[in-house]
């Protein structure tokens, strides 16, 4: 139940984690192109103003070049306008006393006198030009001026064919599209629509300069969005992966630890009914011998009741006896040989350095293994297991007895004399020469509070796998204990 | 061995125990009374003749810490 429940706020985490990180990457995205079309538009806006301010000074110029020469056919030099400027497609000037050929350049000139400003003569926008006049006398000016032409395209910040921004220049209701953006994303309505709204810097040309984009979904950046979120899946199940391998290994830990305790446990509970198993028996013993004693001493002895008791001390010494031959059946498992198996012994040293390379870490000892490709022996597995954590935790334990750069715990595990040799060397202080010989026996111990039954209790379990457990001194220092298994028939 | 030497009861399930102790005690010249169970015992001794009481505490049926306990009160 902690597992699955555990899983899925791995999912609820990591989902949240693609999709806010998706989400910012798709806003920094939208932001960055609301920026760069507003660059963009106040661009245009600019270098369009500075265009129509251009047509004011031209006006004005001629203006001051006045009296102008009086008509003289082809000669008038405004007429040359045009070719410096291709996009004045055409000067009209009215002469002293003369009409204006279209009314309405009349009537924009009324309006110029009035405002002190050049004015617009019934502007058409669609037609893609408009006609600019500036009253004066004796001669006024009237420019027609090609909308299209007075862009300048070369320093245009973006490139009219591709561009998704549509620029259109408005007056009073009337259009005309300098560039068509992208004419399929603006006629949708989802996604993120961009708009800039802004009069000419000209009073004399009051064109609005109106520019938009629309972002459609497509235009996400979606590759990025999918990287984040393959990223954060990856990042994710490493992390999963990781906790699960060191939950994995705690566990280990922690199944060993406790089959430990159940066994001491097992083995209190043992120990308390032996005490009393044994206790009245011992007691019937000492009275018996003790009161025969007494019988004996007397004048006269009384030697039948003496006898007696003796007999009776006797059968009961034997009880005692039979108790302690009970409980050895009992403790050596009849079953223990029947779990025996094929394994590798290089694998179980393997397992059992890995089980306590947090503990070595603790300690800072440097522990090494140095083992053939493949040792197969016939043991029970769980006792290997067993034998082999309780040799590392001695070494580790010795070790507590040495500065910590000279900490070194070696393994090997190698073929030798027939059987599996797992050897465990420490560079600890080594054995003293008289607990030597005492090593393997119960309740014999050389550690303040050990129990003296872990060595004791390894050599048990080597001897009913058929195998045996010894201990010596290396030459150069520290203890070394060898487990010798019998190994598989290769037949 | 006279009449007037107070009375152990001794008091455990166990025969062997019970006969060897009863002997010990005999030898050094005190009157036994043996019980193989407590609950007899409680019912059965004399409250006027008691010397002392040897008791097991791992009895069946009743502890010997229970029977000293019903003794005290």
């Amino acid at each position: 139940m902690r597992a699955s429940g555990g899983s899925l706020w791995w999912w609820v985490g990591g989902a949240v984690l693609s999709a806010v990180g998706a989400v910012m990457i798709a806003r920094q995205a939208i932001d960055e192109q609301r920026a760069l079309f507003e660059t963009d538009a106040r661009i245009v806006h600019r270098l369009l103003s500075q265009q129509v301010v251009q047509h004011d000074a031209i006006l004005d110029t001629l203006a001051l070049l006045q009296p102008a020469p009086e008509a003289a056919g082809n000669a008038a030099p405004e007429q040359r306008l045009p070719s410096l400027y291709p996009h004045i497609l055409s000067v009209q000037r009215r002469d002293r006393d003369g009409t204006w050929a279209d009314p309405a350049l009349g009537d924009a000139e009324r309006r110029s006198a009035q405002d002190r400003r050049p004015a617009l003569a019934a502007p058409d926008l669609p037609s893609g030009r408009y006609r600019l006049v500036l009253a004066a006398q004796p001669t006024a000016y009237a420019l027609t001026i090609d909308l299209r032409g007075m862009v300048p395209w070369t320093e245009w910040p973006m490139k009219p064919d591709t561009s998704p921004v549509r620029v259109v220049l408005e007056h009073q209701g009337q259009r005309f599209e300098l560039q068509r953006g992208d004419t399929a994303a603006l006629a949708g309505t989802s996604g993120w629509h961009f708009e800039f709204h802004k009069h000419l810097a000209a009073a004399s040309q009051p064109f609005d300069v109106v520019a938009e984009q629309r972002l459609g979904w497509s235009q996400l950046p979606w590759w990025r969005m999918l990287v984040w979120s393959v990223a954060v899946a990856a990042v994710l199940a490493l992390l999963a992966q990781w906790q699960r391998q060191r939950t994995a290994r705690r566990r280990a830990e922690e199944l060993l630890r406790l089959g430990q305790v159940a066994r001491l446990n097992t083995l209190g509970e043992l120990a308390a009914g032996m005490a009393h198993e044994l206790n009245q028996p011992l007691t019937a013993v000492l009275a018996n011998t003790q009161a025969a004693q007494r019988l004996l001493a007397e004048d006269p002895p009384e030697l039948d009741t003496a006898r007696g008791a003796m007999t009776q001390a006797v059968a009961q010494a034997r009880r005692a006896a039979e108790v302690v031959g009970r409980l050895r059946q009992t403790i050596e498992r009849p079953e223990a040989r029947s779990a025996t198996r094929t394994l590798d012994l290089a694998e179980a040293a393997r397992r059992a350095l890995h089980l306590l390379e947090p503990e070595c870490r603790r300690r800072g000892v440097t522990a090494q293994l140095q083992a053939d490709a493949v040792v197969p022996v016939e043991a029970d597995p769980v006792a290997v297991d067993q034998i082999a954590h309780n040799l590392l935790m001695n070494a580790l334990q010795a070790l507590e007895g040495v500065d910590a750069q000279r900490r070194t715990l070696s393994l090997s595990v190698l073929r030798a004399n027939g059987g599996g040799e797992l050897s465990v060397m420490d560079s600890g202080p080594g054995i003293a020469p008289d607990a030597l010989p005492r090593l393997f026996e119960p309740f014999f111990t050389t550690r303040e509070g050990g129990l003296g039954l872990g060595l004791s209790l390894c050599e048990t379990l080597a001897q009913g796998m058929g195998g045996s457990l010894a201990a010596a001194n290396q030459p150069g220092g520290g203890a070394v204990f060898t487990l010798r298994l019998p190994l598989k028939d290769t037949a | 061995m006279t009449s007037l030497s107070p009375t152990v009861h001794l008091i455990d399930d166990d025969a062997a125990v019970r006969d060897s102790l009863a002997l010990l005690i005999g030898t050094v010249g005190l009157r036994v009374t043996t019980w193989a169970d407590p609950q007899a015992f409680l019912q059965g001794f004399d409250r006027e003749a008691i010397g002392a009481i040897v008791l097991d505490v791992r009895m069946p049926g009743i502890s010997g810490l229970t029977v000293l306990d019903t003794l005290v009160a």
